[in-house]
């Protein structure tokens, strides 16, 4: 009973022809859909927006609203560093941002832009102090408010949870999504369940790897995310991709927009990588009350704001056993937490899930 | 055989660059000659030659390593994946029928079976091992092509990276000061005002400098 052995028994009923026939049919209808295709028809982050302050390459935007204004606080959403803020307004029907604009938010972003190798020294007190810190003064003299609302996304929450920390009376609410807590939490998980590679492959990272190349590559960054999947993200570009296009126009756009985020994915800043890496993966100092940020010591215990914690079960990059910690610092009034059954990304981009964790959004950070 | 040959090459390369320098040599003393007051500050140095030949050895010992690794690190695989494909058809020739519905889901059955094992595969203490030396070995092989990108920059009175980065700190380390005075002045402002609305006394010009100074 050999490999040999069992094909031919096993597939009898395979018919190569008609299956190359099939796959091929559907290849063409996709190449006839994306030769039918512009620019425009894949451009993602298309709601209107304005500049209103610049950090070096730092901008901090305010959204065109397309309501009238139903809430006086404003909200600023703070991104991550590894990865884009245009999947936030990846297409109108999947967009975070558009939800929060139809509901009467005033929404500001900061985009932390491609950071070069002149910002190799930038670290989280930079993040957090300054330009946090200066985008939530601007937005409470725009504003006419004392505090605003904040939302903050993977290591953008990481960002946000320490800024309401550190300035707990400037902040009204604060929504994490998908922000990693106890960065060892997940250490232990099984590999079969996916979770807690990044941790387990940080461990055996040293700072000289940093300080080689001054700053985590972007490209590098987004080879660890195809290693958590190895043998699909090998497939995607060939066997998984009819399947992937089907050769409906729409399906073909909406790849393409989802392959045009994923290109772009920033170097991150050295030593806030180091931090980020070492501090925070390796040594698990948030969680801890040791985690600094320039000369403050960040203590969770100080998010006396109501909390909003929203985590995605199928998330391998951050699983849920990393955010849920949260809960531990926060009093239990003050504290929700939200779970969909989606992975990391889809968070944002699945249709049902974006639109739930907007409704949720809008309640939580409502006046 | 190959090492009479490496020692042949290296004694090559030093030969060459002892040409170099000897010529560099004999310019720099016919300026001299001719009375170039500036040549005196550009003497030829042997070190340079050597330090850029030591470096060049450096940057090849640490390619070798990195080549090394690379291997090492795709043999782990081989072997694996081709166990991880016997494995796989044994357990499913078990529950395999006539039936099998077709040939697109058995090759995806075959795919979520070897991600799974690939998965477990990439979690072991070999894996982490072998992408730690991986790691290591191109980290070192970028530092040592930074150094001679230095070294060559330096020579042509350009700045180096290091000397980027060393200016780039000192730039965010004046940033951080600036903030953390200008929080300093905000807290005494908000004293100021604290203490004027406490006492209801006129705002004196000197009393922030005074605070300021203390």
């Amino acid at each position: 009973m050999n490999a040999q052995q069992q094909l031919p028994k096993a597939y009898t009923g395979y018919n190569p022809l008609a299956e190359a026939m099939r796959q091929g049919t559907r290849l063409m209808n996709a190449y006839a859909a994306w030769l039918d295709l512009s620019e425009k028809d894949i451009e993602i982050a298309t709601l209107e927006k304005k500049e209103v302050m610049r950090m070096g390459h730092i901008s901090l935007y305010r959204y065109t609203p397309l309501v009238e204004k139903k809430h006086d606080t404003p909200v600023l959403v703070v991104y991550s560093q590894i990865g884009r803020f245009t999947m936030l307004d990846l297409q109108p029907d999947r967009s975070l941002l558009r939800n929060l604009l139809n509901e009467g938010y005033e929404v500001y972003l900061i985009d932390w832009g491609h950071p070069g190798r002149a910002e190799r020294w930038m670290t989280f007190e930079d993040y957090v102090e300054d330009c946090i810190g200066s985008s939530v003064d601007f937005m409470c003299d725009a504003c006419d408010v004392d505090k605003i609302s904040l939302l903050g996304i993977c290591e953008g929450g990481v960002f946000s949870t320490c800024y309401a920390a550190l300035h707990p009376e400037r902040i009204k609410a604060l929504a994490l999504t998908v922000t990693p807590i106890d960065f060892h939490a997940d250490l232990d998980a099984p590999a079969e369940d996916m979770q807690g590679q990044i941790s387990r492959w940080v461990q055996k990272m040293s700072e000289e790897d940093i300080d080689a190349y001054g700053h985590l590559p972007g490209e590098i960054t987004g080879l660890f995310f195809l290693a958590m999947t190895p043998i699909k993200s090998l497939t995607k570009y060939n066997w998984d991709l009819p399947n992937a296009l089907s050769g409906k126009r729409e399906d073909v756009i909406n790849f393409f927009r989802m392959e045009k985020w994923l290109a772009d994915r920033p170097d991150h800043p050295g030593e806030a990588g180091r931090q980020w890496l070492m501090n925070l993966y390796q040594r698990n100092e948030l969680v801890k009350g040791e985690f600094m940020i320039g000369e403050n010591r960040v203590d969770l215990t100080r998010l006396s704001m109501p909390v909003l914690n929203v985590m995605a079960l199928q998330d391998h990059i951050v699983p849920p056993p990393t955010s849920r910690p949260l809960r531990n610092f926060v009093p239990e009034e003050n504290y929700e937490e939200l779970e969909f059954d989606v992975g990391h990304i889809g968070t944002f981009v699945s249709k049902r899930a974006c639109r739930a964790l907007s409704d949720k959004l809008a309640d939580f950070l409502a006046d | 055989m190959t090492n009479e040959f490496n020692t042949d090459e290296w004694m090559d390369a030093n030969h060459r660059l002892l040409q170099v320098w000897t010529q560099q040599t004999q310019h720099w003393m016919e300026q001299m000659m001719t009375g170039d007051p500036t040549a005196i500050e550009r003497p030829p140095l042997f070190e340079d030659l050597m330090g850029l030949s030591g470096k060049l050895i450096s940057l090849g010992d640490a390619f070798a390593e990195l080549t090394r690794e690379i291997w090492q690190y795709q043999a782990f695989f081989t072997p694996a994946v081709y166990q991880m494909w016997q494995s796989y058809m044994l357990e499913k020739s078990s529950t395999m029928t006539n039936d099998q519905p077709n040939f697109e889901s058995a090759v995806n059955n075959w795919f979520d079976y070897a991600n799974t094992e690939m998965l477990q595969l990439q979690n072991s203490e070999e894996y982490l091992a072998a992408s730690q030396r991986l790691g290591q070995a191109i980290s070192r092989f970028k530092t040592c092509q930074r150094k001679i990108s230095d070294y060559l920059l330096s020579r042509m009175d350009m700045p180096t990276q290091a000397e980027m980065d060393s200016l780039g700190r000192t730039i965010f380390d004046l940033k951080h000061e600036v903030r953390r005075l200008k929080d300093e002045i905000r807290s005494l402002k908000d004293k100021e005002m604290k203490s004027r609305a406490a006492n209801d006394e006129p705002p004196t010009s000197t009393s922030l400098k005074e605070q300021q100074a203390s």
